[in-house]
């Protein structure tokens, strides 16, 4: 249940009220036990003040109890409240002195008399101690409630917002794009030739297993990549109907590596896309993965035609901003021209061993 | 008299069943086909169909770029959009009313949009909107935030925000940074459109300038500005570009 201000406080009041009900009707009972009847009108006087007098005190408490905070400096908070009761108790012991001298004249009871109040302070500050500290410790286990619900709505928003980014990196990895090119491709080639339909189904099946498989991960191990990157490649074949090669070859001690989940995809993207230029039919591609001295290094190349720069697309921007966030600048990314006018990406990551799936 | 169809996307599957869809038709020719951007438009110049069907997603120059280019072309052809998935491009074809099939469609959806398109073949088509929706979808989609400069066999990758100023320079653009020159094979105009112009101006013909470089700006001789920039240069900010840009004078 949700509370706000007005109702808590409005709530606190009724608490006190009920609290002058009982202290009226204690005094007033012991008072006829004792054989001295006609002190109702005093009693219900001296006991709503009083309830009420703490009342308008309660900020000043709520104040202290903030202020001097239990959980850090002891010497500190004991000090720090051993003031505030005194200051609540003097002030308490005055509104209460005050108040019923005005409520008597209102109601034509006549002078009151609250005695020699010389004593009259001290005998008030031994009870006023107790309520101070009753007080003092309601409020701070109100606080202390409020901040764990605080704390847990907190809790629960980090979640959500993690789970969100998840399923955002799924939704990426997933390629709408790509998985509605495929299908459309599956879509003309089932009425030519069932059987390479059939087989360009379960191709796409395996992708988007692969895809679903990783959950949104970040990082997978250098054979888990080249299995999602070698059943792409065998798609784009088919949708593009271009011959494309892939060689691959990876070190022996590379091949439990992390890598970041796709990241060679948009290079072979771009080999494919722009090493054929417009008329070429054909490209070979090479992935080599190695290590080499607490790094993995990735080669991809091409033996294409080579592209002369300029707005680097989503993919490769992309690339450079995955790179950044997941190894800040232990990661390095560079394009270089090979001799025969292919290109040649380079990745060089810190090496860390995953388990191989 | 059958209508002249021309069909662009670069990959043959998808090619072939546009082709299949559309054989059924006999009032329909298909002129030619296209798998990338540049021969696109070459086709068209030279084949003169009067309905492409355009995919959106191709190397070179993508569909919205032949789109552009058909936008000032003497008779332009109608456009069938063809995309798998442009969220963007779809919502804003979907404002415009403009004609698109998604894929994979079946024969139904293809009817649809065949028809549609059939009656606005004879019609010439609206450019104005269709200029405004292609400035509207690059608007929408990402500006570059790099550039790949090729270096003597290596290429490098430069933010944009590092960039302060581009040249044009015959059939390169020289792009500036505070480390140095850097050439690129580009045009100018080409450049402006995938940079955001929250950070880039085009203050003359053979200029474009990231806004955050600008020191001063001179008012200088008939409506015409001076525009000192950060590393010193002084550029010419010509009355015509002026115009377009109010906002940097505030």
């Amino acid at each position: 249940m949700k509370l706000n201000a007005r109702t808590t406080w409005l709530l606190i009041f009724a608490g006190f009220t009920l609290l002058a009900c009982l202290n009226t009707a204690h005094y007033y009972l012991d008072d006829l036990t004792r054989n001295h009847p006609g002190t109702f009108m005093q009693r219900v006087v001296e006991e709503f003040t009083g309830a009420y007098g703490a009342f308008v005190l309660l900020p000043m408490i709520i104040w202290f109890e903030r202020r001097f905070c239990f959980g850090s400096n002891w010497v500190e908070a004991v000090g720090g409240n051993a003031v505030g009761a005194l200051l609540y108790s003097g002030l308490h012991t005055t509104i209460m002195w005050g108040s019923r001298i005005a409520v008597y004249w209102v109601l034509g009871l006549g002078w009151y008399d609250y005695g020699n109040m010389y004593w009259r302070y001290p005998m008030e500050l031994a009870g006023d101690v107790f309520d101070y500290s009753l007080l003092l410790g309601l409020i701070a286990l109100f606080d202390y409630i409020a901040a764990r619900r605080k704390m847990e709505v907190k809790e629960a928003e980090l979640e959500a917002k993690l789970s969100e980014a998840k399923l955002e990196n799924l939704r990426l990895q997933l390629q709408p794009h790509f998985l509605f090119n495929t299908l459309n491709a599956i879509s003309s080639v089932m009425y030519e030739d069932v059987r390479k339909a059939d087989q360009m189904l379960s191709q796409v099946s395996e992708f988007m297993r692969l895809v679903l498989a990783s959950g949104g991960v970040q990082s997978v191990t250098v054979d888990e990549e080249l299995r999602i990157e070698r059943m792409y490649v065998d798609i784009m074949k088919t949708r593009l109907e271009r011959n494309l090669m892939l060689d691959i070859r990876v070190d022996d001690s590379a091949h439990k590596a992390l890598v970041p989940f796709m990241v060679l995809q948009p290079l072979l993207e771009n080999s494919i896309r722009h090493g054929m230029g417009t008329t070429r039919t054909s490209i070979d591609l090479e992935i080599d993965v190695s290590r080499n001295n607490g790094s993995t290094v990735i080669h991809v190349s091409d033996d294409g035609v080579g592209y002369g720069g300029g707005p680097a697309g989503i993919g490769l921007s992309n690339i450079i901003s995955r790179l950044d966030y997941m190894y800040g600048n232990r990661a390095t990314f560079a394009i270089d021209a090979r001799n025969d006018g292919g290109t040649l990406a380079t990745l060089t990551l810190p090496y860390i061993e995953g388990d191989s799936a | 008299m059958t209508i002249p169809v021309m069909i662009a996307d670069d990959e043959g599957p998808a090619r072939r069943k546009l082709a299949r869809f559309l054989g059924e038709h006999e009032d329909i020719t298909i002129v030619a086909e296209a798998s990338n951007g540049i021969d696109a438009l070459d086709l068209i110049a030279m084949t003169k169909p009067r309905l492409v069907f355009l995919d959106i997603h191709m190397p070179d120059l993508d569909g919205l770029g032949v789109a552009q280019a058909l936008v000032r072309a003497e008779e332009p052809p109608s456009i069938v959009f063809v995309t798998a998935f442009d969220q963007y491009a779809v919502k804003a074809f979907e404002v415009s009313a403009l004609d698109y099939l998604l894929k994979p469609y079946d024969k139904s959806r293809f009817e649809q949009a065949l028809d549609r398109a059939r009656r606005s073949v004879d019609s010439r088509p609206d450019t104005e909107t269709l200029a405004a929706t292609l400035a509207r979808i690059r608007n929408e989609e990402q500006y570059v935030r790099r550039l790949l400069i090729p270096n003597e066999g290596r290429s490098f990758f430069v933010a944009t925000r590092e960039i302060t100023r581009l040249e044009s320079d015959g059939n390169n653009v020289a792009v500036h940074t505070g480390r140095g020159t850097h050439s690129l094979r580009a045009t100018l105009e080409s450049l402006e459109t995938r940079l955001d112009p929250a950070q880039f101006a085009r203050v003359h013909r053979s200029h474009l300038v990231n806004i955050d470089e600008i020191a001063e700006i001179h008012p200088w001789f008939h409506g015409d500005y001076k525009i000192s920039m950060r590393d010193g240069s002084e550029i010419a900010w010509s009355r015509r570009y002026a115009a377009k840009r109010p906002d940097l004078l505030k």
